[in-house]
């Protein structure tokens, strides 16, 4: 008994060491939180365009005098200070220059492309920025930098990106055994960085979930703390802050059914505190993803906060298994199949072409098991 | 000794996986070293991950015994990038709407009108699906800050030039005159319930001329 204990216990801890250093969990996931943040950065910083000077440049109200100033007070290693006051410059040529190269960066994370640098460059945007005036920040800058870091370690690049684009049409044209034929200490050391690599990544993809379960975790248990969010009136209140009101009529209208706002109310709180622990289940998780995303609509329309909300969903997605977004690029690609001449528009688009989506389609039509929606059924009988 | 991650088959069941081409199968790591130097960057990673999740959570929570009992080790990992605020309108939102105005006084002593700042920041959120950071957040958050700084403070020095700054930033016109004072007007207007019969009175607090100073600080 105590024997067949043991070699359960190394033959467990054997396959969670082999599965943590070759299988890079959540390749799918990470990369959609790369596109997804690369985009509500890039968009934010859009939309603050035309504001930039008054918010970051050298005239900005959190001068770059106060910036240092605020830094050399903090207790930091002099590399964090610097970092931490790279935007705070008094040079308007630099300044427009590092506002420029924060919107390629942003465009790359998108794209995938040269992830392994583009990544860091994508920490290195969003916490400086974050830094520059860090009385401006809401939630979602709070997140971003975050998460900007964690993803700084995964690998995030391997899927939907130029970068694998690129990868799979250089593997295809060399020998696909050269790799596996080179042997000696090099090689060894190569694949011992190759598994660190996994190690790290999957480290990442981790503290990202938890990260997403102590937000909510703790964004409930401060609430149920609060009177307002006992009594059911807190959405009331939340409704009427000015700053938050982006259309008065729609949250009047809103605020003016206590029972709905009661309701919403203790449906955040809960949907909120149950969220860590539905994460290990198989369904009720979907269930919850669902409620907070209409709960994270609802914050960006109502009470203008879009990016913050487009954060969380964004974070809310790393619990979506691959299989979900493959079966969704599955599902995007039957639909579109029926078009007569669906080539053009991949030329156009210059994503599709050749790539590994091309390719995943074509092998996984064997791959599908009977009675599957899959690539074979039409639009029109696909609920059939 | 068998290889670790050779032992478990290769999932045939498994939907072929778009781009898996550009990552063949895993080299055997035959020799010693290579297995002992995977597990010690391993072991530092998940040692470091542990680390990152334990800071995470403490950062989070209340301050405990735990937290007050490590704050020096918990500030040094998480000052300045892994900070924890998820007080998101809790434990109560705030329940009064502050309005918060200001006039500047020239060197000759004439003293300008007061000027509602909020007012500006609320008619550019309004009907603005994204309302930009200098309008919901700036003054929002530099007033809340200034508030809860320690009177006297480097901080709350820092602080108010900030709102000096963001003062003139607002209404101070390019071909106005040199100013040397700054005063704030803060009203605050509590929300009442609808079937609340209690008065609403707002409070309305002014601050001190804040004295400008040549070099660009401030003193109360």
């Amino acid at each position: 008994m105590i024997t067949g204990a043991r070699d359960q216990v190394r033959d467990w801890s054997e396959r969670t060491y082999a599965s943590l250093t070759v299988r890079p969990m959540a390749l799918y996931g990470s990369a959609v939180l790369r596109i997804g943040y690369g985009l509500a950065y890039f968009g934010f910083l859009l939309r603050e365009f035309p504001h930039r000077e008054a918010l970051w440049g050298p005239s900005a109200a959190w001068s770059p005098a106060l910036a240092h100033q605020y830094a050399r007070s903090a207790d930091w290693y002099g590399w964090i200070k610097s970092w931490y006051t790279l935007l705070a410059t008094t040079d308007d040529t630099r300044f427009e220059l590092s506002y420029a190269f924060a919107l390629v960066v942003c465009a790359a994370m998108v794209l995938g492309l040269r992830t392994r640098f583009t990544s860091v460059a994508f920490m290195l945007v969003v916490t400086t920025f974050s830094a520059r005036d860090v009385f401006l920040g809401d939630g979602s800058d709070n997140v971003l930098v975050l998460m900007s870091i964690y993803l700084a370690f995964s690998a995030c690049g391997r899927r939907l990106s130029l970068d694998s684009r690129r990868r799979s049409r250089t593997t295809d044209a060399a020998p696909a055994s050269s790799r596996r034929l080179a042997t000696g200490a090099l090689a060894e050391l190569a694949e011992v960085r190759r598994r660190a690599v996994t190690v790290a990544h999957n480290a990442a993809v981790v503290v990202i979930g938890c990260q997403m379960c102590v937000i909510y975790g703790a964004a409930a248990l401060w609430k149920v703390q609060g009177r307002t969010w006992q009594d059911g009136t807190a959405m009331y209140y939340v409704l009427h802050i000015d700053w938050f009101r982006v259309w008065p009529s729609l949250s009047d209208l809103i605020a003016g059914n206590a029972l709905g706002t009661c309701v919403i109310a203790y449906a955040t709180v809960f949907v909120q505190l149950a969220f860590p622990f539905a994460v290990f289940t198989k369904r009720l998780k979907y269930v919850l993803l669902v409620l907070l995303l209409a709960m994270h609509l609802g914050i960006a329309l109502l009470m203008g906060l879009p990016v913050f909300s487009a954060v969380m969903v964004i974070g809310d997605s790393v619990f979506l298994p691959d299989s979900f977004w493959q079966a969704l690029g599955r599902t995007a690609r039957s639909l579109r199949r029926p078009r007569p001449a669906p080539s053009a528009d991949v030329n156009r688009s210059g994503f599709d072409r050749g790539s590994i989506i091309w390719k995943g389609r074509v092998r996984y039509a064997k791959a599908i098991p009977e009675g599957c929606p899959g690539p074979g059924h039409t639009p029109g009988t696909r609920d059939a | 000794v068998p290889d670790e991650d050779l032992r478990r088959p290769p999932d045939t069941t498994a939907p072929p996986d778009p781009g898996r081409e550009a990552y063949p199968e895993p080299v055997r790591l035959t020799s010693r070293w290579s297995r002992v130097l995977l597990a010690l960057v391993s072991a530092a990673i998940v040692a470091v991950t542990a680390a990152q999740l334990a800071v995470t959570f403490l950062e989070s929570a209340p301050p405990n015994t735990l937290s007050r009992h490590y704050s020096a080790q918990l500030d040094w990992w998480a000052q300045p990038w892994f900070v924890q605020n998820w007080r998101l309108f809790a434990p109560d939102p705030q329940s009064a709407n502050t309005t918060i105005s200001a006039r500047l006084r020239t060197g000759a002593g004439v003293v300008g009108p007061w000027i509602n700042l909020t007012a500006i920041d609320y008619a550019a959120v309004l009907h603005d699906p994204m309302p930009s950071h200098g309008n919901q957040n700036e003054l929002r958050l530099a007033w809340g800050a200034y508030e809860g700084s320690t009177p006297g403070s480097a901080r709350q020095v820092m602080l108010r030039q900030y709102l000096v700054n963001f003062v003139l930033q607002r209404i101070a016109g390019p071909a106005s005159g040199p100013y040397t004072g700054v005063q704030l007007e803060v009203r605050t207007t509590p929300m009442t319930l609808p079937d609340s019969s209690l008065p609403v009175s707002p409070s309305v607090r002014t601050l001190p001329w804040w004295v400008l100073l040549n070099e660009g600080s401030t003193r109360t």
